[in-house]
């Protein structure tokens, strides 16, 4: 028999997150879903839809995968995800004051995406050789239960 | 005595400028990568309430390749997207589904940009393209 103590294991992975208000209004929330002009979501309204951004807060190191679990979007049905790099910035709406996504050099890897009843999973990598900030995106319709 | 330099195939990176004016609701255009109106053009544009676009990588991807296509002169509104990244069926000009699989790896989102990056997993070359979804022309609510 061999026995060992070596343990090996990739760095553990970021989980963050956050709850949306129950019909969100265009503008800035925190992580509990209260309206905050520092908040880390952002919410988007186009016709019936909203665009979500939720900012993790920890910054997800080279090779560092990273979730972001979305609370009170309801139902069950399929939606739209995405994960990106993201310019932090100071207070504003989304595309003031830095505050938006990014594309650079470096490519975070769309590696999961999760749905269960009234929550929504994205998980991604950090593929680049830099630590950067990253935002996890959705969009769904609010009050459609899908 | 000798020198061995190891390479990666390098990733093919490719542009795409959107039109300024997305195509009437209800219809599908056909566009050159800079945004001009192109009969067979290699960026295809269908507009249903959002608008599906379809951008052909100029070249074939090699096997084992990634290949990036960076969709340009999008609204600056960060709405979310949806991406895709397929094989192309060249005779009918259309994305087609074959033995060989292409991985997305990444939908990423900018200002005014979108990013696809996808690899060639297959053993032969490929005509392969980016696709993404998003609602480009709605007003906001």
């Amino acid at each position: 028999m061999i026995a060992s103590t070596d343990y090996q294991t990739e760095s553990p992975i970021v989980v963050e997150r956050v709850r949306m208000p129950d019909n969100p209004k265009a503008g800035r929330y925190n992580a509990s879903g209260k309206e905050d002009a520092n908040g880390s979501v952002f919410v988007l309204r186009v016709g019936p839809s909203a665009h979500v951004w939720a900012v993790l807060e920890h910054n997800p190191k080279p090779g560092d995968r990273c979730a972001m679990i979305f609370e009170n979007i309801r139902g069950t049905g399929m939606l739209d995800v995405i994960m990106s790099q993201w310019i932090k910035g100071g207070s504003g709406d989304l595309g003031e004051n830095f505050n938006q996504p990014y594309i650079g050099e470096a490519v975070v890897v769309h590696l999961a995406r999760y749905r269960a009843r009234d929550a929504v999973k994205v998980v991604g990598l950090n593929s680049s050789t830099a630590e950067i900030s990253v935002a996890a995106g959705v969009l769904f319709v609010p009050g459609s239960g899908a | 005595m000798s020198k061995e330099i190891k390479s990666h195939l390098p990733a093919r990176v490719e542009h795409v400028w959107l039109p300024d004016k997305m195509p009437p609701q209800g219809t599908v255009a056909s566009y050159d990568f800079k945004g001009n109106p192109e009969q067979n053009g290699s960026v295809t544009i269908a507009n249903y309430g959002v608008q599906f676009v379809w951008a052909r990588f100029r070249e074939p991807v090699k096997a084992g390749q990634v290949a990036m296509m960076v969709f340009g002169n999008m609204l600056p509104r960060a709405v979310v997207l949806d991406g895709a990244a397929t094989e192309w069926d060249m005779s009918a000009d259309r994305p087609t589904i074959g033995d060989a699989v292409v991985e997305l790896i990444a939908v990423e989102r900018g200002m005014r940009e979108g990013r696809i990056v996808c690899r060639n997993t297959h053993h032969a070359d490929l005509p392969i393209a980016a696709g993404i979804a998003a609602p480009i022309d709605l007003p906001l609510g």
